[in-house]
């Protein structure tokens, strides 16, 4: 009796502390869920300046009220309103409001938005300075 | 006689579980350079440089040093870098120099270049002359003599077909794709390429337009006022974003030219000495 218990026990405490083969080398499996954009917001009114503060006023309301309930759908990283904010501080309001507009139009487009954009965090890469009209600064890949 | 039972019978747990179970593999070489990998991927090159020196202080190879070199370029960490490169060949300037071109820093690779023909070595001048080729290759604006390009490389049918798909490669004009896009609006984003961009601009303005016209007629002078401002901001908009369009066009078209070419050097291996072309 003892010994059919003793080898119970070796194998009970083998197997739960045992990993199986393909778990320890196989690939590794990543989460199909997209990560959020979510915690990225910065809710902050310390960086901005008299132009700058409406929109940003305007920004937090629209994540606050509008887009946190909605969920986290913009198909771009950064998304639309985070871009908004992005490219005040990066250029001069006129330019600013008209990438705003731009981005906008691109985000509506239902034809082929995905195929000029390489994805990253599981969305489109179209980071503000790809759009300030300046050839240097453009970066097709994040990495 | 519980006592007598139970003890051995805990021993017995705790020596077979550490006879059963695995190192866990974290730490093992495999799943670091995997994360490594990651890491560089994932624009994180000075943690990846430091995964990759753990794993070659374990297993020391060229390719590792190679690969931790240009971990530390990235970074812009270049006397690092060439230390690491001086260390594993015996031509560093080869490796140096193909490094250098791979970071598009053209005035240090130019500087080594005239080191080499200054020494006067004839290893180093025909390496100076592949460099001349691979530069006249890459250059995009200037029409460089094709006979320094085929005296560079060896497989010459590759560059022929690099020549033609240069001479095939057109820019587009900011100016005229702003100038279309403001006949008629995002006619300039077609031209840039971007065909669904342009006609989601033509259907946005042209309907907010028609918005602000409909209610003008009908007197309705608030949202009239409204749509206009809204139909000229996006207006205005698809004019700035065809302008951007087209220096988004040239600057994938040079990515691609460069990424071709690029594939034939690591292909031929003409530039990188056998050990580090992994």
């Amino acid at each position: 009796m003892l010994k059919y218990l003793v080898i119970v026990i070796l194998m009970c405490s083998g197997l739960s502390l045992a990993q199986p083969e393909h778990t320890v080398w196989s690939e590794r499996q990543y989460s199909p869920l997209r990560p959020t954009l979510i915690k990225e917001r910065n809710y902050s009114l310390s960086d901005v300046n008299l132009v700058t503060a409406p929109l940003k006023i305007v920004a937090i309301g629209y994540w606050f009220f509008i887009s946190d309930h909605d969920g986290d759908n913009c198909p771009f990283h950064p998304s639309c309103s985070q871009f908004a904010v992005e490219s005040f501080k990066e250029t001069n309001p006129l330019f600013a409001l008209m990438m705003t507009s731009d981005r906008l139009i691109r985000d509506t487009n239902i034809f082929d938005r995905a195929g000029h954009y390489t994805y990253y965090k599981r969305r489109l890469f179209d980071p503000v300075t790809n759009h300030v009209l300046d050839t240097e600064k453009i970066r097709l890949t994040p990495w | 006689m519980v006592r007598k039972v139970v003890n051995p019978l805990v021993l017995l747990v705790l020596f077979s579980s550490l006879i059963l179970a695995q190192e866990l593999p974290y730490n093992s070489i495999p799943e670091r350079f995997s994360f490594a990998l990651h890491l560089a991927k994932n624009n994180d090159p000075l943690r990846a440089a430091m995964e990759l020196e753990i794993i070659n202080a374990q297993a020391p190879h060229d390719s590792l040093t190679y690969r931790i070199a240009l971990m530390y370029q990235r970074i812009e960490r270049n006397s690092t870098a060439d230390s690491l490169l001086l260390s594993i060949s015996q031509q560093p300037y080869l490796l140096y120099s193909a490094m250098r071109l791979d970071a598009h820093t053209w005035e240090n690779g130019a500087d080594t270049l005239h080191r080499a023909r200054f020494n006067a070595e004839p290893e180093a001048i025909n390496y100076y002359q592949k460099m001349d080729g691979l530069r006249a290759l890459l250059s995009l604006n200037t029409q460089e003599p094709e006979y320094r390009i085929n005296n560079s490389f060896t497989e010459s049918a590759s560059v022929n077909n690099l020549l033609q798909y240069k001479s095939q490669i057109s820019f587009k004009n900011p100016w005229i794709a702003g100038g279309l896009s403001a006949i008629v609006p995002g006619l300039g984003r077609i031209y840039a390429g971007r065909t669904g961009d342009g006609i989601t601009s033509l259907i946005v303005t042209g309907l907010f337009t028609t918005l602000a016209v409909l209610n003008f007629n009908q007197n309705h002078s608030f949202r009239a006022w409204l749509f206009t401002g809204l139909s000229a901001w996006f207006y205005t908009g698809q004019l700035y974003g065809s302008a951007n369009d087209a220096l988004m066009f040239n600057a994938e078209v040079i990515e691609e030219y460069t990424r071709r070419v690029n594939e034939m050097r690591l292909r031929e291996n003409d530039f990188i000495p056998e050990a580090a072309n992994f």
